[in-house]
């Protein structure tokens, strides 16, 4: 058991619908997870309930043995989200997206505009730049985000997210749209974020993507856990089988 | 005393319950919030005053509400059509813009004096020791009867139909051969039509300048908010309330009774957001 | 390597110190049969200090306010009523008249700005609407008749001319500020909420308390505005007239036309709809009719609704892409 992050009992009911019901696992820091599941199992709102999207319906989420209350608190903790329809600022540049994230939003400093302060941007901005290049984006920090091919929007809200310098990071179908190459790549940059020291939880229907990269799987179906552990183990589970494909057998 | 106050309330409520459906006819078919809904109502009025001097007195109510009509078309046409795009902050502004003109137009037109009706039957009778006119009871009956044919209107006439339907979906009802630009021309020519029938009703009672149609709009808006935006029947019911709870802020402070209204509105907005009533 | 830097202060300053030289010197060139251009030239300069508050608002962080003219409003009686009513000596009244517009901006920010969409733009046309109501209704407003006799702000003497520069001196503070604002990460802040909220949110900001600081800010300026107005551009007599609704549409009429994101169009926009105002009067005085505002509203409604429809964001960017299209 660790205490890195906890989800005991999770729940989370829209009306009538159990979106979420009594999940519980949990997360060591450094390791590389990742929750799948036929549609309609309650992915996303797992992640929404660990990035402090909406409270829990019953149980609980905690990271570092604390609650999380809403996004700009789990942001603080360190917990940083991707989206699953990407989610960027369209009409900013690639390098001013992942500078949003990097603080220092007050006004009374902004409007004084000290020296200092000019340094200290010229600082972010240069880090913001080393985490364009570690995602390969860095041609593009001057242009529009709407801009740039699909592909590169995805790695853009990974930027984005990584410029928070997280402890953990929720990726939420980070290949959807992407074609073999770029999914390729995706798993690499993957693995050397998490070489980082970084813990990754990701959501993912690319099947060959999820087995290939991560230490253990946690399966929801309908809301509930029905399996977990390592890929291996998880494929050859029959439960799993028979809520993707209806039969036991993969 | 409070029958004073329900009475005046549900009298002067009927305007604006009037003009509330007015404002929902139109959100209902086109989506958009008409700021200038009271400019069909003092339309109306005045045109109508205005043929009463040419005109014997039902034609020159006819021809009222046909101006208010026709200038609800209009507005359509020329302001609302080339934008239907546009966000709804945008339309807003464009009907904000058509108050303006239509106002400034109606001034040129028929100058700055206030017009009056004479009443269609002199007279009063009372009722729980209050003295109502004629008129007044004419008012809340000729509403009353609106009422009852637009919903009739709308649940048993094929073209009653395609606007709601231009409503809820506009692709789908293009895609079943509804024309969605007839449709908003004939939501607004309808709404601006009993907006003017509204009109010509209240001026005898209360005399009708260029100026007057915007307070009676907004308070019309704020009817339409306080039942529900889009919901005919709570609107009715919101400016009935409206009505009386202007009514009643007069025993303390006539001053104030014209923000009551809006203030209404601001609070719905924070606290109910769909209204007293729901869909 | 090269860099992406912050921008330095010599191109900051670029445009700013244009616009000093503008100020001093064209002013100077109003002489004689132009001098009536002067007046027009501070009530520009008033409306540029609302526009360029309303566009940090709407333009940048994206939250629509059709109620504008209250918090001008404000200002102006705040500082008036203050003076008149309990005979505050000048530059108390005009704190007066700044604290009050803002502070009102902030119960009203905190109240509504959780609404979004055209819900916040009713709910802020309807507080402005209520402000005017309430003030042509006051007693020590002097109601629909007015204030007389207002202290004036003097700046080297009375004449139109140091008006002007008063009042231009200030909206080029403003324009300081809103630059230095907008070029740092708070005006990232304010982008990114009007990109993405919840994302925004999940990057750290505090999406409310963002939005409920801009609109403050927009308010204490047009408060601001409005204590020019009453000390400066018509101390002899002040009316609720310029309070309206319409006022307040003009006013995001301004910010659309001058490209919403956009420090620069800020003041273009005020100065398009000085000169169209000027250009209208002049050709009603031409025309020698009587009617003459009666007209003025007329056109300007008409202008008004045009705008909007040829807008989406604004006509200079609109025009813009007209002139894309013809040369492609």
């Amino acid at each position: 058991m660790t205490d890195f992050l906890i989800v005991e009992n999770a729940g989370k009911h829209f009306g009538g619908l159990r979106a979420v019901d009594d999940v519980s696992f949990s997360l060591e820091e450094g390791s590389l997870s990742a929750v799948i599941g036929p549609n309609g199992a309650g992915k996303t709102t797992m992640f929404n309930l660990i990035a402090g999207v909406f409270p829990l319906t019953s149980g609980h989420v905690r990271f570092l043995r604390k609650t999380i209350r809403n996004p700009n608190g789990a942001c603080r903790m360190g917990i940083a989200r991707t989206f699953q329809n990407v989610r960027l600022f369209k009409d900013m540049t690639v390098l001013d997206n992942v500078l949003v994230g990097m603080g220092d939003t007050g006004f009374l400093k902004a409007s004084v505009r000290l020296p200092k302060f000019v340094d200290a941007e010229r600082l972010r901005m240069k880090r913001a730049y080393y985490v364009l290049e570690e995602v390969g984006l860095e041609k593009f920090a001057n242009t529009r985000a709407a801009d740039i091919p699909f592909g590169h929007q995805r790695l853009l809200e990974i930027a984005r997210s990584l410029a928070l310098k997280p402890r953990i990071l929720l990726l939420d179908e980070p290949a959807a749209g992407l074609n073999r190459t770029e999914t390729t790549s995706l798993a690499g940059l993957i693995r050397k974020i998490r070489g980082q020291g970084i813990t990754i939880l990701l959501v993912e229907h690319d099947m060959h993507l999820v087995m290939n990269l991560v230490d253990r799987v946690i399966v929801l179906d309908q809301g509930k856990k029905i399996a977990e552990g390592t890929p291996a183990e998880v494929r050859a589970n029959p439960r799993v089988c028979e809520a993707y494909l209806g039969t036991p057998t993969c | 005393m409070l029958a004073l106050v329900i009475i005046n309330g549900v009298i002067i409520g009927s305007i604006y319950a009037l003009i509330s459906l007015g404002f929902n006819i139109i959100y209902n078919t086109t989506g958009v919030l008409n700021f200038a809904q009271g400019e069909f109502v003092m339309i109306g009025a005045i045109s109508a005053s205005w043929a009463s001097a040419h005109f014997s007195l039902p034609i020159a109510l006819l021809i009222g509400a046909l101006t208010a009509g026709a200038v609800g078309v209009l507005v359509d046409v020329l302001a609302i059509r080339p934008a239907r795009k546009a966000s709804a902050v945008t339309h807003i502004i464009i009907t904000i813009g058509a108050s303006i003109i239509i106002r400034s137009a109606a001034s040129l037109i028929w100058g700055t004096e206030p017009y009056q009706l004479p009443p269609l039957k002199e007279g009063s009778i009372s009722i729980a020791g209050v003295g109502i006119d004629f008129q007044q009871l004419i008012l809340i009956g000729v509403a009353a009867v609106c009422m009852l044919l637009l919903s009739l209107f709308f649940r048993y006439t094929t073209a009653g139909r395609a606007m709601k339907a231009c409503a809820s979906n506009s692709e789908a009802a293009r895609l079943c051969g509804v024309s969605v630009g007839r449709m908003s021309a004939m939501a607004f020519g309808l709404s601006a039509f009993v907006g003017g029938i509204g009109g010509i009703m209240v001026t005898p009672m209360i005399s009708m300048s260029y100026a007057s149609g915007t307070s009676l709009g907004l308070k019309g808006f704020a009817a339409a908010i306080l039942g529900g935006i889009g919901n005919p029947v709570g609107g009715v019911i919101g400016g009935l309330l409206l009505g009386v709870l202007e009514q009643y802020s007069c025993l303390h402070s006539s001053m104030y009774k014209d923000t009551i209204a809006l203030a209404v509105v601001v609070v719905i907005l924070l606290l109910r957001p769909r209204g007293l009533l729901k869909r | 390597m090269k860099f992406p830097q912050p921008i330095s202060y010599t191109r900051l300053y670029r445009g700013p110190m244009i616009l000093l030289l503008a100020i001093i010197v064209l002013p100077l060139l109003a002489r004689g049969q132009y001098s009536y251009l002067l007046p027009l030239a501070q009530l520009c300069g008033i409306w540029a200090i609302v526009v360029l508050g309303l566009t940090l608002l709407m333009g940048f962080t994206g939250q629509v306010s059709l109620g504008h003219a209250g918090w001008f409003a404000l200002g102006a009686y705040g500082a008036g009523v203050a003076s008149s009513a309990y005979h505050v000596s000048l530059w108390p009244a005009m704190f007066i008249g700044i604290a009050a517009g803002g502070l009102l901006a902030f119960i009203a920010g905190v109240s509504i700005l959780r609404l979004k969409g055209h819900h916040l733009a009713l709910a802020t046309l309807c507080i402005g609407v209520i402000i005017y109501e309430v003030i042509t209704k006051m007693e020590i407003t002097g109601g629909a008749a007015g204030l007389n006799d207002l202290p004036q702000l003097h700046f080297f003497g009375d004449s139109d001319l140091s008006k002007v520069y008063l009042i231009w001196f200030i909206v080029l503070l403003v324009m300081i500020w809103a630059t230095h604002l907008t070029e740092s990460p708070a005006g990232r802040a304010l982008r990114a909420i009007h990109g993405d909220e919840d994302a925004a949110e999940s990057l750290g900001i505090s999406v409310f308390s963002v939005k409920v600081k801009v609109f403050v800010a927009s308010g204490i300026l047009a408060s601001l505005a409005g204590v020019l107005y009453a000390f400066v551009y018509t101390p002899s007599y002040l009316g609720p007239e310029p309070f309206t609704l319409i006022f307040s549409v003009l006013l995001v009429t301004m910010v659309v036309i001058g490209g919403m994101g956009n420090i620069w169009g800020a003041l273009a926009g005020a100065a398009v709809l000085t000169g169209m105002n000027e250009v209208i009067r002049l050709v009603g005085e031409r025309l020698g009719s009587t009617q003459m505002s009666k007209y003025e509203e007329l056109i300007s409604g008409l202008i008004l609704v045009l705008i909007m429809i040829f807008s989406n964001d604004g006509l200079i960017p609109g025009l813009r892409r007209i002139f894309q299209r013809k040369r492609s």
